[in-house]
């Protein structure tokens, strides 16, 4: 038996692991990882589950995150376009882990372009 | 962590298409991949696009992959899930535009829903109870019994507007109250999950796909009428249904939320399920609670009505599953937001079950006041085959049909009982100008006449009379007499019988006469049938002149009907071919083998 504690406890954990299945987004920011052959061969794999969780460990709503193909600029993968609302994409490139967190919290959560990761 | 989820709908359409082997099959194929800890199976209840199962969609970009087979598997493994490409040839193509959709959320099938009811199914699992508290499932119990009195409770349901969604529409709230008012020690919550209309299966898709939303509405219902105990009853031709239920309630009394002093709080519920075996009249609430007091489901007089009176004698308060599955939403949100959505009079969605002719056969949920058009053209992407629409049949063997004359008309309670139809449990199909009215009345009717338990006189032969007469007119024997007196029989039955079923059993045959009436005359008067339905009536004729006389239709006749003349046409070698209308068992078999359209059906 569970008490009333114990059910919110489970609730939180778990609001984590779904939260990638929201399909209700509005207004929301859209992430694009560039996937091609150049993308994988230079990382793309580890920035793109970066992007999931740090997004879903942090239960951010209104953020989807897309696989895309080659995003041009080969030389510089692994690249990512954020988009926002009303803003031009912004494409960050030669991307690791440790940048994208900081991206998420800087840019998706903060509202500010992390202008060093720019292209 | 996992990073991908691969979701598959286990609705009961898409099981039947093998959606169980493909859940296995990605399970496997992942093991091999040694992708198992990144990426999480999850097995979820009916996304609603059934026409293009089995569905599976991935996250998290949410493709939408429809049709997807076994041997599609290793191919999504390997591509979507280790490259990180979209398999293109099996994304969803909206078929009015053509266009691949990638996300769900971007088909115009999803895009005009609102979903409430449906809010979870196709999202979560539905056997994991995790889940659902993931998505603020039981946090409504809990507000409710630390936070609210009972009369509190009603307040707000009764404030939302909420309205019965079995089909007569009753206001919640109100049933509540009563119950609550009612003198007695015992009392008993119950839920309707008898669907038994012909076409419909919304209450199916919320057991199958959020169970729990039902079992903790219920819990909330019985603390705010003061029950402890509830039954809900459904039917035994739903398996999946009955299955995930039970595990859920078993899910929901290891954690303390059915069964005694829920959660520390004192409070008390448990709760059973009762199989139907199956009989329409046992969704008429009084024959359902005789079915579960172990007797024959007959229905009785009310009043006494089961909010004084009902299972056991006690006082009951039984609604539908997809009225419980608003319930919580309800308490969380403020009957203000629930109010925010739909007509002054019929707050909240409504979910349809869209079949017949439309491209999209599927579950969708609409805000009410959501006009016919938006549904059937929108959601449902039209008429297949470019047919003409031609009516709507709403509520089932109890409703009527929506001509295209009222295409725009927002769906609400009280707007289709003012055209002659009714909301019903929410089972809608569409026809097109290939349907015979006159055979969609004898349909529904030879449903009712089915059906009928037998226990009061104007429907039990009532109805079976009304058949009859149905029966003359497709066979092309009836008078203009008969349709009067077949009229004047209509308002006696709805009069005088003892329960809904007998009362609603005409409306199909009126709503029919009140706007095709000059399909049911030229049944009558010119012995033809319009749509070219009706078998008696029909007569396959080969016109000589487009007749090469190849002789095939002679060799598919399975009654030696069609034998060669004397005639041969201008241009042809052969003699043209004729058919005996004496002979002819009109099966259609010469008509859809003949390569040079010589043969018509009139």
């Amino acid at each position: 038996m569970k008490s009333i504690a114990d059910i919110n406890a489970i609730r939180e954990q778990m609001k984590s692991k779904v939260l990638i299945r929201d399909n209700t987004k509005e207004g929301e920011t859209h992430v694009f990882v560039g996937m091609g052959t150049c993308g994988v061969q230079a990382g793309a794999v580890e920035v793109f589950n970066a992007f999931v969780d740090e997004i879903s460990s942090r239960v951010i709503k209104n953020v989807r995150i897309s696989r895309t193909g080659c995003l041009g600029d080969c030389e510089k993968e692994p690249m990512a376009q954020v988009v926002t609302p009303g803003a031009q994409p912004v494409t960050y490139v030669a991307l690791t882990p440790d940048k994208v967190k900081e991206i998420v919290e800087k840019h998706i959560l903060g509202g500010n372009v992390v202008a060093e990761y720019v292209k | 962590m996992y990073r991908s989820h691969i979701l598959v709908c286990g609705g009961t359409g898409c099981h039947s298409n093998n959606s169980a082997n493909i859940l296995k099959a990605f399970n496997e194929e992942l093991a091999k991949n040694s992708l198992t800890a990144d990426v999480q199976t999850v097995q979820t209840g009916c996304f609603g696009l059934c026409a293009v199962g089995p569905v599976v969609i991935i996250y998290p970009e949410g493709a939408f992959y429809s049709g997807v087979k076994v041997e599609d598997v290793p191919e999504i493994v390997s591509e979507h899930l280790v490259k990180g490409r979209l398999v293109e040839r099996l994304l969803y193509k909206e078929k009015a535009t053509g266009k691949t959709v990638k996300a769900l959320s971007d088909t115009n099938f999803y895009k005009k829903q609102t979903r409430v009811v449906l809010r979870n199914c196709g999202v979560i699992d539905p056997e994991n109870i995790d889940e659902y508290i993931a998505m603020d499932g039981y946090q409504a119990l809990i507000k409710v019994l630390t936070s609210m009195q009972p009369q509190e409770v009603i307040d707000v349901v009764l404030a939302s507007g909420l309205r019965g969604r079995g089909g007569a529409g009753f206001p919640t709230g109100r049933k509540w109250q009563f119950t609550k008012n009612a003198v007695g020690d015992v009392k008993y919550v119950a839920c309707n999950a008898d669907e038994g209309d012909p076409g419909a299966f919304m209450d199916r898709s919320v057991l199958e796909g959020d169970p729990h939303a039902v079992i903790e509405a219920m819990a909330i219902a019985a603390y705010a009428i003061g029950a402890q105990q509830g039954y809900v009853y459904v039917r035994a031709e739903y398996p999946i249904a009955v299955r995930r239920l039970q595990i859920a309630i078993d899910q929901a009394k290891a954690y303390g939320l059915l069964g005694k002093n829920i959660l520390g709080t004192g409070f008390n519920f448990d709760l059973e399920i009762r199989l139907g075996a199956g009989a329409f009249v046992c969704g008429e609430e009084t024959a359902l609670m005789t079915s579960i007091e172990g007797n024959r489901g007959e229905p009785r007089v009310r009043p006494p009505f089961p909010a004084n009176k009902g299972l056991f004698g006690k006082p009951t308060v039984l609604n539908n599953v997809e009225t419980y599955a608003n319930i919580a939403q309800i308490i969380l949100k403020g009957a203000d937001w629930f109010k925010s959505m739909g007509t002054e009079k019929s707050s909240g969605t409504k979910v349809f079950a869209l079949g017949g002719k439309i491209v999209n056969t599927g579950l969708v949920e609409i805000p009410m006041g959501t006009t016919l058009r938006e549904v059937i053209e929108d959601i449902g992407g039209g008429v297949p085959n470019g047919k003409k629409f031609k009516a709507a049949q709403t509520g089932g063997p109890s409703g009527g049909c929506i001509p295209a004359e009222h295409f725009d008309i927002p769906i609400d309670y009280d707007n289709l009982i003012s055209i002659g139809s009714m909301m019903g449990s929410g089972g809608m199909i569409v026809m097109d100008e290939d349907n015979c009215m006159v055979d969609i009345a004898k349909f529904f009717l030879t449903f009712t006449v089915d059906e009928s338990c037998g226990k009061c006189t104007p429907c039990r032969i009532g109805n079976k009379r009304l058949l009859e007469y149905l029966d003359k007119i497709t066979s092309g024997k009836a008078t203009l007499q008969d349709l009067e007196d077949m009229e004047k029989l209509c308002y006696y039955i709805k009069d005088n019988s003892l329960c809904g079923l007998g009362q609603t059993a005409p409306n199909p045959v009126l709503s029919t006469l009140r706007y095709f009436r000059d399909e049911y005359i030229a049944h009558i008067v010119d012995k033809k049938c319009p749509a070219g339905v009706c078998k008696s009536l029909l007569q396959y004729k080969i016109i000589k002149d487009s007749c090469i006389g190849c002789g095939m239709c002679q060799r598919q006749c399975p009654a030696n009907a069609i034998s060669r003349t004397d005639y041969i046409a201008p241009g042809k070698k052969l003699a043209a071919m004729a058919i005996d209308p004496a002979k002819c068992v009109k099966c259609g078999a010469c008509m859809s083998t003949c390569k040079f359209k010589a043969i018509v059906k009139e």
